[in-house]
């Protein structure tokens, strides 16, 4: 479980906090979502889920482990594994399988323990094809998915991916998101920030961050169905469920907490034939 | 596209040395370079076109490799040529520019050490994987460590150099293109006109460097990276071959210092 109390936390000792008053709780095998405008400091929050950002106040346990424990840091940094927006500042090593064995070699692996690890992730993600390639001839997707590679071989708990799919074409985009179900169906943690609603009306929990704060936590429905208080901080819901909000607007008493074209049309199905 | 000695993969017996072994050969290789007369680069330039073509290399693609560095070569060369004293061969305006015998010597000299030097280093990098390159460094380096000089940071900022030399080059690229775009013109224009492009040019690449260090920073420091003793995912292991490679060397050197070469 990774725990957040009280935190509060500022980039400068004299402008006012980035994080204000953070209690949080992410359980073992969650999908959570995290959203919110710009600014609004989501990466500053899950920076400190794995010790790059320390708390001004508060504190941030992992496993039950103070990431401000310098002793235990290393600890914390092969549980909760970390996946930044621009692919290609990620990247450390000249060949994919040397970028891959980065993490495990400062875990202090043993060469054989690394590079059966490897292969292994390489194989998960799908890139094993590419093993021996230079990094920089890859598409964004693929340094994206091999970012992740590089994670898995380190074999985390949790998974933190901070706009993974942001630069990345619509087909790339997929096929990451793909992955990152298949992680989570594994039992891996995943907690995922993103702009593209789509990508998370399959998680189990939204947070929703706004000004320092978690302005709405709770399951994609139900976050989503509350389509004017995200619209106040310049978020959009799942077009789908923007739809149902507006027929329900227009008097037509249908369920706003639908996330699927599937699911949008059963219920307008059932309201009509009821009607009829 | 090759730039300069850019790896070739391969399994020749020059591919699978242990890189500290072909590093160490190196530098004996130079030192006899250094001090080469021609009968002493005619040897070297033999083995070479053996070593070549036993790692199968391709001698063009070789000698393409040299090729960013063909102007240096004839300045080199030129330089000897024209501004040695001694017995003229031929003089294009008597007593102002003559080309002398002990230039031609010389020029003909200098620059096949220069070349052979060049080559070394090509052949290294062409036949060594740069990440075996950079671990045959850190170890080598490893008895310096109680000095302070980290051979395991070192060999990481190695290594991080290396990775970034296309990135930067394609950022390089994009940024020359969106200029270009915009109505720069690098390529032409008076000589303050290029300073004052090429300044434009590596403002927004400074401030992109700047912003990747940081960005890399955290995706370095979130894997796990601490200072320090890490480990590798080849392990070097000095093989028969290895032994073999470094006995033929230092009989060389031995040879060498008995016959007073060095
Ligand atoms: N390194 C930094 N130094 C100073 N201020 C920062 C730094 N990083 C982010 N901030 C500020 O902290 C706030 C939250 O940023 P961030 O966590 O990146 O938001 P988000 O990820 O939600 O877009 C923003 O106002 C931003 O300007
Ligand atoms: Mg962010």
């Amino acid at each position: 479980m990774i725990k957040a109390e009280n935190l509060f936390y500022l980039y400068d000792k004299n402008s006012s906090p980035v994080l204000k008053d953070i209690n949080l709780d992410i359980q073992q095998g969650e999908y959570t979502a995290v959203i919110g405008p710009n600014g609004c400091g989501k990466s500053t929050l899950v920076k400190h889920f794995n010790g790059l950002l320390f708390p001004a106040n508060g504190s941030v346990q992992v496993d039950g482990i103070n990431t401000t424990d310098s002793s235990s840091i290393h600890q914390v940094r092969q549980k909760v594994g970390m996946i930044f927006q621009n692919p290609d500042n990620q990247v450390v090593a000249m060949t994919v399988e040397e970028d891959v064995a980065f993490g495990p070699g400062n875990l202090k692996l043993p060469p054989g323990e690394i590079q059966k690890r490897i292969y292994e992730a390489m194989e998960t993600a799908g890139i094993s094809k590419y093993a021996q390639h230079p990094p920089h001839n890859l598409s964004g997707g693929e340094k994206q998915l091999l970012a992740l590679a590089g994670i898995l071989a380190m074999h985390p708990s949790y998974i933190i991916l901070d706009e993974p799919t942001s630069s990345l074409a619509p087909d790339e985009r997929q096929k990451v998101a793909r992955l990152l179900q298949q992680l989570h169906k594994k039992g891996i943690t995943i907690i995922h920030i993103t702009h593209n609603m789509d990508e998370i009306v399959h998680a189990d929990r939204i947070i929703v961050m706004e000004s320092g704060k978690i302005f709405l936590e709770g399951p994609p429905g139900e976050v989503f169905s509350r389509v004017d208080e995200l619209k106040k901080i310049g978020i959009g819901p799942p077009k789908i469920t923007e739809l149902m909000w507006q027929l329900k607007k227009a008097g037509i008493d249908v369920s706003t907490s639908i996330l699927t074209v599937e699911d949008a049309c059963k219920e307008i199905a059932s309201k009509v034939n009821t009607h009829v | 596209m090759y730039n300069i000695g850019q790896y070739i993969p391969g399994n020749s017996p020059v591919h699978r040395l242990d890189p500290r072994v072909k590093i160490i050969l190196l530098v004996i290789l130079s030192i006899f370079i250094f001090r080469a007369d021609l009968t002493v680069s005619a040897l070297t330039t033999a083995f070479y076109i053996i070593v070549i073509a036993v790692s199968r290399l391709g001698f063009l693609r070789v000698i393409k490799s040299l090729k960013p560095a063909a102007v240096f070569f004839a300045f080199l060369f030129l330089i000897h040529l024209f501004f040695t004293e001694g017995t003229p061969v031929f003089s294009f305006l008597p007593q102002y520019v003559s080309i002398t015998f002990e230039g031609l010597h010389r020029g003909i000299l200098y620059t096949w050490r220069f070349i052979l030097l060049v080559l070394s280093a090509s052949v290294l990098t062409m036949t060594t994987r740069p990440s075996g390159l950079v671990s045959g460094i850190e170890r080598l380096l490893r008895p310096l460590n109680f000095t302070g000089i980290s051979s395991h940071d070192t060999a990481m900022m190695i290594s991080l150099a290396l990775r970034f030399v296309p990135t930067l080059l394609e950022e390089t690229q994009k940024i020359k293109e969106a200029q270009a775009a915009r109505g720069a013109n690098i390529s032409s224009g008076s000589i303050f006109y290029k300073i004052k492009s090429a300044a434009a040019l590596a403002m927004p690449l400074l401030v992109n460097s700047c912003r990747r260090v940081d960005e890399l920073a955290d995706a370095m420091e979130g894997r796990g990276y601490q200072r320090g003793p890490r480990t590798y995912m080849y392990e070097l292991q000095l093989t028969r071959l290895d032994y073999a490679a470094l006995l033929i060397g230092f009989i060389l050197v031995f040879a060498a210092c008995a016959y007073k070469y060095f």
